[in-house]
């Protein structure tokens, strides 16, 4: 470590010029020291010498010059004139007298200053390094190595500090990266867990947390996925797959937990072979739990729904093959049979028609894709219109049927044909499920006071359980017992209720008595 | 073959009608139940010697209609014919306890009925003969 590398620490470096300037090392030993003492004592002796001699000419020669003045000019001159001489030598001596007084001073003082700075504070033999500090010589080396040494430390404490910033703040970068992910998890509402190979959990996310029920103590520290869950099975099958799960692609399996259905996916983590540095590897498998209660029961009842519209389907499908195969094959007694099969083929053709109408209807309906055609409507000519196509049907069985109508001037705000529909499905039901010479009693009546116009279709028939009564309205939904009364596709009254509620805004409702009849009422509100 | 007293038993009427034609045209004596309570009712007058039924009726299934008659010493050997519209829901399990020999999916053809009516008809009559053998 040189002297100019340490500058920073010293304030001055006056030494130097001290040194050079009186001609003394200051790296020289004890002796040389003394005998530099001793030539500046010399040098101020010699000072005073000249300085004493100086005045010696001066006082010698001033009377002699003036006496040999006074003695030329009493020869020659004026007495004024001697006067000004000697006054002019006089001055002149002086001067020279004074300029060497000064003179000496100040070489004496410049050689003085030296020697006392030599000596004081003592005598003892010291050495100035740099700045205002003195140290013993022998201990200059010491004192260069320590300063050498911290200069190396400061310089170590300076890239630690730069080192400690970086760090900070790829720390709080990654703090903050941190509590994105995890806010993005916790936002999931799939349960995600990732544990290690050995099975410790790495991450739990909000809703796995919910439901492992952990505590936020245990969501710190570090346990196994074992200990938390309560659902055995659920554990044995996810290390089962945490085995199988190989580096190729998730898997995936269902599961049962209470009364909620699960869809549990495994994918394997492992980012140690990927580019990340080897402070973000992970090493494991994330398990995530998504649960499909929902979609299992919906997927059920759609599969319920197709089976059930299939086997609605099929059942008229069996009649028409069945009654073609026997005319094919001529297993007809007369003719009056054999028109008798075309009826039949006629009819069940119909029905799968009318079947599929109305699922079309009804999924229209329910998807919002049906075509409504809404216009100021009165009532009651549209259902005597309905009245009179099924009156051929009633008489057929007896029936008396008669209807009470209201003033065509109440009017509803309706499409035409879907209300001629729900007419046509609501008094067809009474016909249908009323014994012969029973009676049907259409009721029309208006509420001014709520602003609606009801239709009540009273009839005598069979009842409805009170179980089914609601049941009824839901898509192929028929009374077990009151099935063998006629042939139904089970969804008519679906389609009523949708069309009056969901299209209109209005209600279909019920009420019955086992034995003795129904009574549906339409209720629509009044368009002002 | 000796004519056969059969029971036909479906809550569809034209199902019914059909049979009871396709069966007779072929000469033997049909009688029709439109449900399970009703079929019982037929059996226990006169037990046929082979019922044909529908799987889905109202009240009393074609399953347990079976059922009911595996019970009866003097109907559980009456083979069965199970029609239905649902194959895919009849279970082995659910045919077990039953003489149900054969279940045929609707649509179905009366010329193939009419077959299989035959075929079991002939074992029974073979399982008869061995009998009194």
């Amino acid at each position: 470590m040189t002297q100019t590398e340490l500058k920073p620490w010293s304030a001055t470096d006056d030494w130097h010029e001290t040194d050079e300037s009186d001609g003394c090392r200051a790296e020289s030993g004890p002796m040389q020291s003394l005998a530099t003492h001793r030539s500046y004592v010399d040098r101020i002796k010699t000072h005073l010498r000249w300085g004493r001699g100086a005045l010696v000419v001066a006082s010698t020669l001033v009377p002699a010059v003036l006496w040999l003045s006074v003695s030329f000019l009493r020869a020659s001159g004026s007495v004024a004139t001697i006067a000004r001489w000697q006054i002019a030598c006089i001055l002149v001596f002086l001067c020279i007298g004074v300029a060497g007084a000064v003179l000496t001073a100040l070489a004496d003082r410049s050689t003085l200053a030296s020697l006392f700075q030599e000596l004081s504070p003592s005598c003892a033999p010291r050495t100035r390094l740099t700045g205002d500090s003195v140290f013993p010589h022998e201990l200059v080396p010491i004192v260069e190595n320590i300063r050498g040494e911290c200069a190396r430390l400061a310089k170590e404490a300076d890239e630690l500090i730069a080192e400690k910033r970086r760090v900070e703040l790829e720390y709080r970068l990654s703090e903050q990266q941190r509590y994105q992910f995890d806010a993005i998890l916790d936002a999931l509402p799939e349960v995600v867990i990732t544990v290690d190979p050995s099975g410790e959990l790495i991450h739990v996310n909000s809703a796995a947390r919910g439901l492992l029920q952990m505590t936020p103590d245990q969501a710190m520290a570090r346990c196994s996925l074992s200990e938390l869950l309560t659902d055995a099975d659920l554990d044995s099958a996810i290390t089962h797959a945490r085995a199988a799960a190989s580096h190729i692609g998730p898997n995936q399996f269902e599961h049962l937990m209470g009364e909620n259905r699960y869809s549990v996916t495994l994918v394997r983590c492992d980012s140690t072979n990927g580019e990340r540095s080897a402070r973000s590897t992970i090493d494991g498998h994330v398990v995530i739990l998504r649960d499909i209660t929902k979609e299992a029961e919906i997927s059920k009842a759609k599969s319920e729904f197709v089976s059930r519209v299939a086997h609605e389907l099929r059942t008229p499908l069996s009649s028409i093959k069945a009654y073609i195969e026997m005319l094919a094959d001529n297993e007809v007694a007369d003719e009056k049979a054999r028109r008798e099969y075309y009826e039949i083929i006629e009819s069940c053709a119909d029905r799968l028609g009318r079947l599929v109408e109305n699922m079309l209807n009804i999924s229209r309906i329910e998807s919002g894709t049906v075509r409504v055609t809404k216009e100021p409507l009165s009532l009651a000519p549209l259902v005597k219109e309905v009245v009179d196509v099924l009156r051929p049907q009633a008489e057929a069985k007896l029936l008396a049927l008669d209807v009470d109508l209201t003033p065509v001037f109440y009017q509803v705000l309706a499409d035409r044909d879907m209300m001629s529909q729900v007419f046509l499905n609501v008094i067809g039901n009474a016909i249908k499920y009323t014994p012969e010479e029973g009676r049907i009693h259409v009721q029309m009546s208006v509420s001014e006071e709520s602003r609606a116009v009801s239709v009540a279709i009273t009839d005598t028939g069979v009842g409805i359980p009170a179980d089914d009564r609601e049941r009824i309205f839901e898509k192929f939904y028929r009374v077990a017992q009151n099935s063998k009364m006629g042939p139904g596709t089970g969804l008519g009254l679906n389609l009523a209720r949708q069309i009056v509620a969901t299209v209109h805004g209005g209600s279909v409702g019920v009420t019955s008595e086992i034995g003795k009849g129904s009574c549906f009422t339409i209720t629509m509100p009044l368009h002002s | 073959m000796a004519k056969a007293s059969i029971l036909v038993c479906d809550d569809e009427p034209h199902i019914l009608h059909v049979l009871k034609a396709k069966l007779e045209n072929a000469g033997h004596h049909v009688r029709m139940a439109r449900d399970g309570e009703e079929a019982l009712e037929l059996v226990s007058e006169e037990v046929p010697d082979l019922l044909i039924s529908d799987l889905q009726m109202p009240g009393l299934s074609g399953l347990d209609l079976c059922r009911r008659l595996r019970i009866d010493v003097r109907t559980a050997e009456v083979p069965v014919i199970l029609l239905t519209a649902r194959e895919y829901s009849v279970k082995t399990d659910d045919l077990s306890n039953t003489s149900i020999r054969i279940v045929l999916p609707k649509p179905f053809s009366p010329r193939a009925i009419l077959a299989k009516v035959l075929d079991l008809l002939r074992e029974r009559q073979d399982a008869s003969q061995r009998n009194g053998v």
